[in-house]
Protein backbone atom coordinates (compact mmCIF):
# COMPACT_ATOMS: atom_id res chain seq x y z
CA UNK A 1 0.00 0.00 0.00
CA UNK A 2 2.81 2.26 0.90
CA UNK A 3 4.50 1.81 -2.43
CA UNK A 4 1.31 2.41 -4.36
CA UNK A 5 0.72 5.57 -2.38
CA UNK A 6 4.17 6.73 -3.19
CA UNK A 7 3.54 6.23 -6.90
CA UNK A 8 0.37 8.25 -6.62
CA UNK A 9 2.37 10.95 -5.06
CA UNK A 10 4.83 10.72 -7.86
CA UNK A 11 2.16 11.51 -10.38
CA UNK A 12 0.79 14.31 -8.26
CA UNK A 13 4.30 15.58 -7.70
CA UNK A 14 4.94 15.59 -11.41
CA UNK A 15 1.79 17.57 -12.01
CA UNK A 16 2.68 19.97 -9.22
CA UNK A 17 6.16 20.55 -10.58
CA UNK A 18 4.82 21.08 -14.06
CA UNK A 19 2.30 23.50 -12.61
CA UNK A 20 5.10 25.50 -11.06
CA UNK A 21 7.29 25.49 -14.12
CA UNK A 22 4.59 26.28 -16.64
CA UNK A 23 2.69 28.60 -14.35
CA UNK A 24 -0.61 26.99 -15.22
CA UNK A 25 -3.53 25.56 -13.32
CA UNK A 26 -3.59 21.89 -12.24
CA UNK A 27 -6.57 21.12 -14.50
CA UNK A 28 -4.78 22.46 -17.55
CA UNK A 29 -1.66 20.47 -16.85
CA UNK A 30 -3.64 17.30 -16.15
CA UNK A 31 -5.60 17.72 -19.37
CA UNK A 32 -2.38 18.20 -21.38
CA UNK A 33 -0.80 15.18 -19.75
CA UNK A 34 -3.86 13.05 -20.48
CA UNK A 35 -3.85 14.12 -24.09
CA UNK A 36 -0.15 13.30 -24.34
CA UNK A 37 -0.64 9.84 -22.86
CA UNK A 38 -3.67 9.15 -25.03
CA UNK A 39 -1.76 10.16 -28.12
CA UNK A 40 1.15 7.88 -27.30
CA UNK A 41 -1.13 4.92 -26.70
CA UNK A 42 -3.26 5.65 -29.73
CA UNK A 43 -0.27 5.92 -32.05
CA UNK A 44 1.40 2.87 -30.63
CA UNK A 45 -1.81 0.90 -31.12
CA UNK A 46 -1.36 1.67 -34.82
CA UNK A 47 2.15 0.18 -34.63
CA UNK A 48 3.79 3.59 -34.88
CA UNK A 49 6.79 4.54 -32.79
CA UNK A 50 7.11 7.86 -31.04
CA UNK A 51 10.58 9.33 -30.63
CA UNK A 52 10.90 11.94 -27.95
CA UNK A 53 14.14 13.86 -27.85
CA UNK A 54 16.01 13.64 -24.60
CA UNK A 55 13.83 10.82 -23.29
CA UNK A 56 13.54 7.85 -25.56
CA UNK A 57 11.18 5.96 -27.83
CA UNK A 58 7.77 4.45 -27.27
CA UNK A 59 7.03 1.66 -29.66
CA UNK A 60 4.75 -1.35 -30.02
CA UNK A 61 6.31 -4.77 -30.47
CA UNK A 62 4.70 -7.98 -31.65
CA UNK A 63 5.32 -11.09 -29.59
CA UNK A 64 4.86 -14.53 -31.12
CA UNK A 65 2.73 -17.14 -29.48
CA UNK A 66 4.67 -19.61 -27.36
CA UNK A 67 4.26 -22.64 -25.16
CA UNK A 68 5.20 -22.12 -21.56
CA UNK A 69 5.39 -24.87 -18.98
CA UNK A 70 4.28 -24.33 -15.45
CA UNK A 71 7.27 -25.58 -13.46
CA UNK A 72 5.12 -26.56 -10.49
CA UNK A 73 2.31 -28.45 -12.17
CA UNK A 74 4.17 -29.34 -15.38
CA UNK A 75 1.18 -28.22 -17.41
CA UNK A 76 1.86 -26.75 -20.82
CA UNK A 77 0.20 -23.47 -21.58
CA UNK A 78 -0.23 -21.93 -25.00
CA UNK A 79 0.45 -18.22 -24.62
CA UNK A 80 -1.24 -16.34 -27.45
CA UNK A 81 0.51 -13.74 -29.61
CA UNK A 82 0.25 -10.15 -28.43
CA UNK A 83 1.37 -6.58 -28.99
CA UNK A 84 3.26 -4.89 -26.18
CA UNK A 85 4.10 -1.24 -25.60
CA UNK A 86 7.85 -0.87 -25.10
CA UNK A 87 9.83 2.14 -23.97
CA UNK A 88 13.49 2.38 -24.89
CA UNK A 89 15.27 5.11 -22.95
CA UNK A 90 17.72 7.49 -24.51
CA UNK A 91 21.41 6.53 -24.28
CA UNK A 92 22.06 9.59 -22.13
CA UNK A 93 19.55 8.40 -19.56
CA UNK A 94 20.84 4.86 -19.74
CA UNK A 95 24.41 5.98 -19.15
CA UNK A 96 23.39 8.20 -16.28
CA UNK A 97 21.59 5.32 -14.64
CA UNK A 98 24.55 3.01 -15.25
CA UNK A 99 26.98 5.30 -13.48
CA UNK A 100 24.79 5.43 -10.40
CA UNK A 101 25.97 3.12 -7.66
CA UNK A 102 23.79 0.63 -5.89
CA UNK A 103 21.80 2.25 -3.10
CA UNK B 1 1.37 2.33 -39.59
CA UNK B 2 5.02 1.68 -38.69
CA UNK B 3 5.69 5.41 -38.91
CA UNK B 4 8.25 7.13 -36.79
CA UNK B 5 6.67 10.13 -35.15
CA UNK B 6 9.13 12.84 -34.19
CA UNK B 7 8.80 15.58 -31.63
CA UNK B 8 7.49 18.17 -34.09
CA UNK B 9 4.82 15.83 -35.43
CA UNK B 10 3.78 15.03 -31.90
CA UNK B 11 3.46 18.73 -31.19
CA UNK B 12 1.20 19.11 -34.21
CA UNK B 13 -1.01 16.25 -33.12
CA UNK B 14 -1.24 17.48 -29.55
CA UNK B 15 -1.99 21.02 -30.63
CA UNK B 16 -4.78 19.77 -32.83
CA UNK B 17 -6.29 17.75 -30.03
CA UNK B 18 -5.83 20.31 -27.28
CA UNK B 19 -6.94 23.24 -29.31
CA UNK B 20 -4.15 25.46 -28.01
CA UNK B 21 -1.24 27.03 -29.87
CA UNK B 22 1.76 25.01 -30.95
CA UNK B 23 4.05 27.12 -28.82
CA UNK B 24 2.00 26.32 -25.76
CA UNK B 25 2.07 22.61 -26.44
CA UNK B 26 5.78 22.65 -27.25
CA UNK B 27 6.58 24.41 -24.01
CA UNK B 28 4.52 21.93 -22.10
CA UNK B 29 6.19 18.96 -23.77
CA UNK B 30 9.69 20.34 -23.22
CA UNK B 31 9.01 20.91 -19.54
CA UNK B 32 7.44 17.48 -19.23
CA UNK B 33 10.39 15.77 -20.89
CA UNK B 34 13.02 17.60 -18.86
CA UNK B 35 11.14 16.82 -15.67
CA UNK B 36 10.78 13.15 -16.60
CA UNK B 37 14.45 12.92 -17.54
CA UNK B 38 15.49 14.49 -14.27
CA UNK B 39 13.29 12.19 -12.25
CA UNK B 40 14.35 9.05 -14.07
CA UNK B 41 18.02 9.94 -14.09
CA UNK B 42 17.99 10.57 -10.36
CA UNK B 43 16.94 6.95 -9.95
CA UNK B 44 13.45 7.68 -8.73
CA UNK B 45 10.41 5.77 -9.79
CA UNK B 46 8.09 7.80 -11.97
CA UNK B 47 4.47 6.95 -12.37
CA UNK B 48 2.29 8.66 -14.92
CA UNK B 49 -1.38 7.80 -14.74
CA UNK B 50 -2.69 6.63 -18.04
CA UNK B 51 0.78 5.63 -19.32
CA UNK B 52 2.76 3.46 -16.94
CA UNK B 53 5.62 3.24 -14.53
CA UNK B 54 9.26 4.09 -15.24
CA UNK B 55 11.41 2.36 -12.70
CA UNK B 56 15.14 1.86 -12.43
CA UNK B 57 16.10 -1.73 -11.64
CA UNK B 58 19.42 -2.96 -10.29
CA UNK B 59 21.18 -5.52 -12.50
CA UNK B 60 23.70 -7.74 -10.75
CA UNK B 61 27.19 -8.02 -12.14
CA UNK B 62 27.72 -10.96 -14.47
CA UNK B 63 30.45 -12.65 -16.45
CA UNK B 64 30.58 -12.12 -20.17
CA UNK B 65 32.96 -12.55 -23.10
CA UNK B 66 34.40 -9.90 -25.38
CA UNK B 67 33.02 -10.92 -28.74
CA UNK B 68 36.02 -9.63 -30.71
CA UNK B 69 38.89 -10.93 -28.59
CA UNK B 70 37.16 -13.81 -26.79
CA UNK B 71 38.49 -12.36 -23.55
CA UNK B 72 36.29 -13.08 -20.52
CA UNK B 73 35.05 -9.87 -18.93
CA UNK B 74 32.80 -9.00 -16.05
CA UNK B 75 29.95 -6.60 -16.60
CA UNK B 76 29.61 -4.61 -13.36
CA UNK B 77 26.26 -4.25 -11.70
CA UNK B 78 24.27 -1.27 -12.91
CA UNK B 79 20.83 0.28 -13.03
CA UNK B 80 18.56 -0.22 -15.95
CA UNK B 81 15.32 1.55 -16.72
CA UNK B 82 12.20 -0.54 -17.05
CA UNK B 83 8.88 0.64 -18.29
CA UNK B 84 5.73 -1.15 -17.27
CA UNK B 85 2.70 0.07 -19.15
CA UNK B 86 -0.50 0.60 -17.22
CA UNK B 87 -3.18 -2.02 -17.58
CA UNK B 88 -5.45 0.22 -19.63
CA UNK B 89 -2.55 0.97 -21.98
CA UNK B 90 -1.64 -2.72 -22.31
CA UNK B 91 -5.17 -3.60 -23.26
CA UNK B 92 -5.46 -0.72 -25.70
CA UNK B 93 -2.25 -1.65 -27.50
CA UNK B 94 -3.07 -5.35 -27.54
CA UNK B 95 -6.53 -4.79 -28.91
CA UNK B 96 -6.06 -6.78 -32.15
CA UNK B 97 -5.18 -9.90 -30.13
CA UNK B 98 -7.54 -9.25 -27.26
CA UNK B 99 -9.73 -12.21 -28.20
CA UNK B 100 -6.93 -14.68 -27.38
CA UNK B 101 -6.32 -15.97 -23.92
CA UNK B 102 -3.84 -18.43 -22.43
CA UNK B 103 -4.92 -21.98 -23.06
CA UNK B 104 -3.88 -25.10 -21.27
CA UNK B 105 -2.64 -27.79 -23.63
CA UNK B 106 -3.63 -31.39 -23.05
CA UNK B 107 -0.64 -33.65 -22.39
CA UNK B 108 -1.16 -35.76 -25.52
CA UNK B 109 -1.55 -32.80 -27.87
CA UNK B 110 0.94 -33.02 -30.74
CA UNK B 111 3.62 -30.39 -31.07
CA UNK B 112 3.47 -27.95 -33.95
CA UNK B 113 6.23 -29.71 -35.89
CA UNK B 114 4.47 -33.08 -35.58
CA UNK B 115 1.29 -31.62 -36.95
CA UNK B 116 3.18 -30.30 -39.95
CA UNK B 117 4.73 -33.71 -40.68
CA UNK B 118 1.35 -35.36 -40.63
CA UNK B 119 0.02 -32.76 -43.02
CA UNK B 120 2.87 -33.31 -45.46
CA UNK B 121 2.35 -37.05 -45.39
CA UNK B 122 -1.29 -36.54 -46.15
CA UNK B 123 -0.41 -34.32 -49.08
CA UNK B 124 2.02 -36.87 -50.46
CA UNK B 125 -0.48 -39.67 -50.23
CA UNK B 126 -3.11 -37.61 -52.01
CA UNK B 127 -0.73 -36.43 -54.70
CA UNK B 128 -1.47 -38.58 -57.74
CA UNK B 129 1.07 -36.96 -60.03
CA UNK B 130 4.05 -38.10 -58.05
CA UNK B 131 2.78 -41.66 -57.96
CA UNK B 132 2.32 -41.71 -61.70
CA UNK B 133 5.84 -40.39 -62.13
CA UNK B 134 7.17 -43.10 -59.89
CA UNK B 135 5.42 -45.81 -61.83
CA UNK B 136 6.87 -44.45 -65.08
CA UNK B 137 10.38 -44.41 -63.80
CA UNK B 138 10.05 -47.93 -62.49
CA UNK B 139 8.87 -49.24 -65.83
CA UNK B 140 11.74 -47.44 -67.55
CA UNK B 141 14.17 -48.97 -65.13
CA UNK B 142 12.78 -52.39 -65.85
CA UNK B 143 13.11 -51.79 -69.57
CA UNK B 144 16.68 -50.71 -69.10
CA UNK B 145 17.37 -53.69 -66.91
CA UNK B 146 16.17 -56.33 -69.36
CA UNK B 147 18.92 -56.03 -72.01
CA UNK B 148 21.53 -56.72 -69.41
CA UNK B 149 19.65 -59.75 -68.20
CA UNK B 150 19.23 -60.97 -71.76
CA UNK B 151 22.92 -60.52 -72.27
CA UNK B 152 23.58 -62.59 -69.22
CA UNK B 153 21.38 -65.31 -70.62
CA UNK B 154 23.21 -65.29 -73.91
CA UNK B 155 26.45 -65.52 -72.06
CA UNK B 156 25.21 -68.59 -70.28
CA UNK B 157 23.98 -70.09 -73.50
CA UNK B 158 27.35 -69.65 -75.08
CA UNK B 159 29.15 -71.58 -72.45
CA UNK B 160 27.56 -74.98 -73.00
CA UNK B 161 28.43 -74.81 -76.68
CA UNK B 162 31.93 -75.81 -75.85
CA UNK B 163 31.35 -79.24 -74.37
CA UNK B 164 28.50 -80.09 -76.70
CA UNK B 165 30.50 -81.32 -79.65
CA UNK B 166 32.39 -83.68 -77.42
CA UNK B 167 29.32 -85.32 -76.08
CA UNK B 168 27.96 -85.67 -79.59
CA UNK B 169 31.15 -86.83 -81.13
CA UNK B 170 32.56 -88.74 -78.20
CA UNK B 171 35.45 -89.29 -80.51
CA UNK B 172 38.76 -89.15 -78.75
CA UNK B 173 41.56 -87.23 -80.34
CA UNK B 174 45.25 -87.46 -80.61
CA UNK B 175 46.81 -85.40 -77.89
CA UNK B 176 49.93 -84.69 -79.89
CA UNK B 177 48.05 -82.88 -82.61
CA UNK B 178 45.46 -81.05 -80.65
CA UNK B 179 47.05 -79.71 -77.54
CA UNK B 180 48.83 -76.98 -79.41
CA UNK B 181 45.86 -75.94 -81.50
CA UNK B 182 42.99 -76.45 -79.14
CA UNK B 183 44.48 -74.54 -76.27
CA UNK B 184 44.30 -71.19 -78.01
CA UNK B 185 40.86 -71.97 -79.30
CA UNK B 186 39.47 -72.54 -75.87
CA UNK B 187 41.12 -69.45 -74.55
CA UNK B 188 39.83 -67.46 -77.45
CA UNK B 189 36.35 -68.74 -76.95
CA UNK B 190 36.71 -68.01 -73.30
CA UNK B 191 37.74 -64.48 -74.11
CA UNK B 192 34.85 -64.23 -76.50
CA UNK B 193 32.41 -64.91 -73.73
CA UNK B 194 34.00 -62.30 -71.54
CA UNK B 195 34.23 -59.73 -74.27
CA UNK B 196 30.63 -60.34 -75.15
CA UNK B 197 29.57 -59.54 -71.66
CA UNK B 198 31.64 -56.43 -71.60
CA UNK B 199 30.31 -55.32 -74.89
CA UNK B 200 26.73 -55.83 -73.84
CA UNK B 201 27.18 -54.07 -70.59
CA UNK B 202 29.14 -51.18 -71.92
CA UNK B 203 27.19 -50.48 -75.00
CA UNK B 204 23.71 -51.87 -75.35
CA UNK B 205 23.57 -50.86 -79.04
CA UNK B 206 26.04 -53.56 -79.96
CA UNK B 207 24.19 -56.32 -78.19
CA UNK B 208 22.40 -57.66 -81.27
CA UNK B 209 25.69 -58.01 -83.09
CA UNK B 210 27.58 -60.04 -80.56
CA UNK B 211 25.25 -63.02 -80.24
CA UNK B 212 25.19 -63.26 -84.02
CA UNK B 213 28.93 -63.51 -84.09
CA UNK B 214 28.83 -66.11 -81.41
CA UNK B 215 26.27 -68.02 -83.41
CA UNK B 216 28.59 -67.97 -86.37
CA UNK B 217 31.29 -69.30 -84.20
CA UNK B 218 28.95 -71.95 -82.92
CA UNK B 219 27.96 -72.89 -86.46
CA UNK B 220 31.58 -73.20 -87.31
CA UNK B 221 31.99 -75.35 -84.28
CA UNK B 222 29.32 -77.72 -85.43
CA UNK B 223 31.10 -79.12 -88.50
CA UNK B 224 34.24 -79.66 -86.51
CA UNK B 225 33.12 -82.94 -84.97
CA UNK B 226 32.61 -84.30 -88.45
CA UNK B 227 36.22 -83.73 -89.20
CA UNK B 228 37.05 -85.35 -85.95
CA UNK B 229 35.01 -88.38 -86.75
CA UNK B 230 36.81 -88.74 -90.07
CA UNK B 231 40.06 -89.43 -88.25
CA UNK B 232 39.17 -92.04 -85.66
CA UNK B 233 42.22 -94.13 -86.49
CA UNK B 234 44.48 -91.89 -84.55
CA UNK B 235 42.94 -92.57 -81.18
CA UNK B 236 44.12 -95.65 -79.41
CA UNK B 237 44.68 -95.38 -75.72
CA UNK B 238 42.33 -92.42 -75.43
CA UNK B 239 39.22 -94.57 -75.52
CA UNK B 240 40.17 -96.09 -72.21
CA UNK B 241 39.68 -92.86 -70.27
CA UNK B 242 36.52 -91.80 -72.09
CA UNK B 243 34.27 -91.82 -69.08
CA UNK B 244 36.92 -90.15 -66.99
CA UNK B 245 37.26 -87.34 -69.51
CA UNK B 246 33.50 -86.90 -69.66
CA UNK B 247 33.50 -86.19 -65.96
CA UNK B 248 36.31 -83.68 -66.35
CA UNK B 249 34.42 -81.93 -69.11
CA UNK B 250 31.38 -81.55 -66.92
CA UNK B 251 33.66 -80.10 -64.28
CA UNK B 252 35.14 -77.69 -66.79
CA UNK B 253 31.69 -76.65 -67.96
CA UNK B 254 30.61 -76.01 -64.39
CA UNK B 255 33.77 -74.04 -63.62
CA UNK B 256 33.29 -71.99 -66.78
CA UNK B 257 29.74 -71.12 -65.74
CA UNK B 258 30.96 -70.23 -62.25
CA UNK B 259 33.68 -68.06 -63.72
CA UNK B 260 31.25 -66.21 -65.96
CA UNK B 261 28.90 -65.72 -63.05
CA UNK B 262 31.79 -64.44 -60.96
CA UNK B 263 32.73 -61.96 -63.66
CA UNK B 264 29.14 -60.75 -63.91
CA UNK B 265 28.92 -60.49 -60.14
CA UNK B 266 32.22 -58.63 -60.07
CA UNK B 267 30.88 -56.21 -62.63
CA UNK B 268 27.66 -55.54 -60.78
CA UNK B 269 29.27 -55.26 -57.36
CA UNK B 270 32.31 -53.21 -58.35
CA UNK B 271 31.59 -51.55 -61.68
CA UNK B 272 34.13 -48.84 -60.88
CA UNK B 273 36.87 -51.47 -60.86
CA UNK B 274 35.87 -53.37 -63.91
CA UNK B 275 34.77 -50.53 -66.17
CA UNK B 276 38.13 -48.76 -66.51
CA UNK B 277 39.89 -52.09 -67.10
CA UNK B 278 37.51 -53.39 -69.68
CA UNK B 279 36.94 -50.01 -71.25
CA UNK B 280 40.59 -49.84 -72.24
CA UNK B 281 41.14 -53.43 -73.26
CA UNK B 282 37.91 -54.50 -74.80
CA UNK B 283 37.54 -52.34 -77.92
CA UNK B 284 40.97 -53.22 -79.34
CA UNK B 285 40.88 -56.90 -78.59
CA UNK B 286 37.32 -57.42 -79.68
CA UNK B 287 37.81 -57.31 -83.42
CA UNK B 288 40.83 -59.59 -83.33
CA UNK B 289 39.27 -62.12 -81.07
CA UNK B 290 36.02 -62.34 -82.95
CA UNK B 291 37.71 -62.84 -86.26
CA UNK B 292 40.06 -65.37 -84.73
CA UNK B 293 37.31 -67.47 -83.35
CA UNK B 294 35.42 -67.42 -86.57
CA UNK B 295 38.36 -68.42 -88.70
CA UNK B 296 40.22 -70.83 -86.51
CA UNK B 297 37.58 -73.44 -85.82
CA UNK B 298 37.25 -74.00 -89.54
CA UNK B 299 40.69 -75.32 -90.16
CA UNK B 300 41.47 -76.79 -86.77
CA UNK B 301 39.72 -79.39 -84.78
CA UNK B 302 37.74 -77.96 -81.95
CA UNK B 303 37.86 -80.52 -79.25
CA UNK B 304 40.26 -80.21 -76.41
CA UNK B 305 42.49 -82.89 -75.07
CA UNK B 306 42.66 -83.64 -71.35
CA UNK B 307 46.10 -82.10 -70.98
CA UNK B 308 44.88 -78.74 -72.13
CA UNK B 309 42.00 -78.88 -69.72
CA UNK B 310 44.31 -78.63 -66.77
CA UNK B 311 46.06 -75.68 -68.34
CA UNK B 312 42.73 -74.14 -69.09
CA UNK B 313 41.39 -74.34 -65.59
CA UNK B 314 44.58 -72.84 -64.26
CA UNK B 315 44.43 -69.94 -66.65
CA UNK B 316 40.82 -69.36 -65.81
CA UNK B 317 41.55 -68.86 -62.16
CA UNK B 318 44.60 -66.73 -62.69
CA UNK B 319 42.91 -64.50 -65.20
CA UNK B 320 41.08 -62.13 -62.83
CA UNK B 321 44.31 -61.15 -61.11
CA UNK B 322 46.06 -60.56 -64.39
CA UNK B 323 43.16 -58.41 -65.48
CA UNK B 324 42.94 -56.32 -62.32
CA UNK B 325 46.57 -55.93 -61.37
CA UNK B 326 48.36 -53.72 -63.89
CA UNK B 327 45.76 -51.08 -64.62
CA UNK B 328 44.68 -49.76 -61.22
CA UNK B 329 45.17 -46.01 -61.20
CA UNK B 330 44.07 -43.29 -58.84
CA UNK B 331 44.14 -39.52 -58.90
CA UNK B 332 45.42 -37.29 -56.11
CA UNK B 333 42.72 -34.92 -54.98
CA UNK B 334 42.44 -32.39 -52.18
CA UNK B 335 42.76 -34.14 -48.87
CA UNK B 336 43.91 -37.40 -50.48
CA UNK B 337 47.43 -38.51 -49.61
CA UNK B 338 49.48 -41.57 -50.38
CA UNK B 339 48.58 -42.92 -46.95
CA UNK B 340 44.87 -42.56 -47.66
CA UNK B 341 45.26 -44.38 -50.95
CA UNK B 342 47.32 -47.09 -49.32
CA UNK B 343 44.61 -47.61 -46.72
CA UNK B 344 41.98 -47.71 -49.44
CA UNK B 345 43.67 -50.36 -51.54
CA UNK B 346 45.72 -52.39 -49.05
CA UNK B 347 43.88 -51.86 -45.77
CA UNK B 348 46.85 -50.22 -44.02
CA UNK B 349 48.38 -46.80 -44.39
CA UNK B 350 51.97 -48.00 -43.95
CA UNK B 351 52.11 -49.39 -47.48
CA UNK B 352 52.21 -45.94 -49.06
CA UNK B 353 55.94 -46.48 -49.58
CA UNK B 354 55.24 -49.03 -52.28
CA UNK B 355 52.89 -46.69 -54.06
CA UNK B 356 55.62 -44.08 -53.86
CA UNK B 357 58.23 -46.49 -55.24
CA UNK B 358 55.93 -47.48 -58.06
CA UNK B 359 55.43 -43.82 -58.96
CA UNK B 360 58.80 -42.40 -57.92
CA UNK B 361 59.32 -41.14 -61.48
CA UNK B 362 56.23 -38.90 -61.10
CA UNK B 363 56.34 -38.04 -57.41
CA UNK B 364 59.28 -35.97 -56.27
CA UNK B 365 58.21 -35.45 -52.69
CA UNK B 366 55.87 -38.03 -51.14
CA UNK B 367 54.79 -35.50 -48.51
CA UNK B 368 53.55 -33.10 -51.17
CA UNK B 369 52.04 -34.77 -54.19
CA UNK B 370 50.42 -32.21 -56.52
CA UNK B 371 46.64 -32.42 -56.88
CA UNK B 372 45.62 -34.17 -60.10
CA UNK B 373 48.60 -36.50 -60.24
CA UNK B 374 47.53 -39.84 -61.69
CA UNK B 375 49.37 -42.63 -59.91
CA UNK B 376 49.35 -46.36 -60.58
CA UNK B 377 48.61 -48.64 -57.69
CA UNK B 378 50.91 -51.70 -57.69
CA UNK B 379 49.45 -55.15 -57.15
CA UNK B 380 49.59 -56.24 -53.54
CA UNK B 381 51.61 -59.35 -54.43
CA UNK B 382 54.34 -57.37 -56.16
CA UNK B 383 55.73 -56.06 -52.87
CA UNK B 384 54.26 -58.67 -50.58
CA UNK B 385 51.69 -56.29 -49.15
CA UNK B 386 49.44 -57.79 -46.50
CA UNK B 387 47.62 -55.62 -43.99
CA UNK B 388 47.25 -58.56 -41.60
CA UNK B 389 50.97 -59.32 -41.61
CA UNK B 390 52.81 -57.29 -38.98
CA UNK B 391 56.22 -58.04 -40.44
CA UNK B 392 55.15 -56.68 -43.80
CA UNK B 393 53.91 -53.54 -42.07
CA UNK B 394 57.18 -53.18 -40.17
CA UNK B 395 59.17 -53.59 -43.36
CA UNK B 396 57.06 -50.88 -44.95
CA UNK B 397 57.56 -48.59 -41.95
CA UNK B 398 61.34 -49.08 -42.07
CA UNK B 399 61.26 -48.26 -45.73
CA UNK B 400 59.26 -45.15 -44.94
CA UNK B 401 61.94 -44.05 -42.46
CA UNK B 402 64.70 -44.42 -45.04
CA UNK B 403 62.65 -42.48 -47.57
CA UNK B 404 62.03 -39.72 -45.06
CA UNK B 405 65.73 -39.49 -44.21
CA UNK B 406 66.55 -39.35 -47.88
CA UNK B 407 64.05 -36.53 -48.31
CA UNK B 408 65.66 -34.60 -45.45
CA UNK B 409 69.00 -34.70 -47.16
Amino acid sequence: MLIINRYRVEHKELVKKLQQRLDKSREEVEAMLDIFCDTVVERCSQMDSIMIQGLGTFEARKKMERISVNPVTGKRMLVPPKVVLVFKPNTAIKNQLKTRKEL
Amino acid sequence: MNKKITMSELVDILALKHGGTKREVENFLKELMSLMTETISSGETLRINGLGVFKPVWVEERASVNVQTGEPTIIPGHYKLTFTPAKSVREAVNEPFACFCVEELPDDAPLVSDVRDVDEMGQDAGDDDTEVCDADTISVEQAVGTPVEQEQETAHEIVPIMPEPISEAEAPLSIEKDTADSNPIVEDADDLVEVDEVEGIEDSDETPASPAEVDEAAQDDAPAPLEVQQSPAVDTHESLSKAYRKGIWIGVAVSMVVFVLAMVALYFCFPQWVMPLLGEDAPDDLSQIVTDTIVEPCDTTLLVAPDSIAVDTVTMYTEPQQLVAPVVVDTIRRGVFLTNISYKYYGHKAFWVYIYEENSHIISNPDNVPVGTVITIPAAEKYGIDANDTTAINVALEKADTIKQRMKR
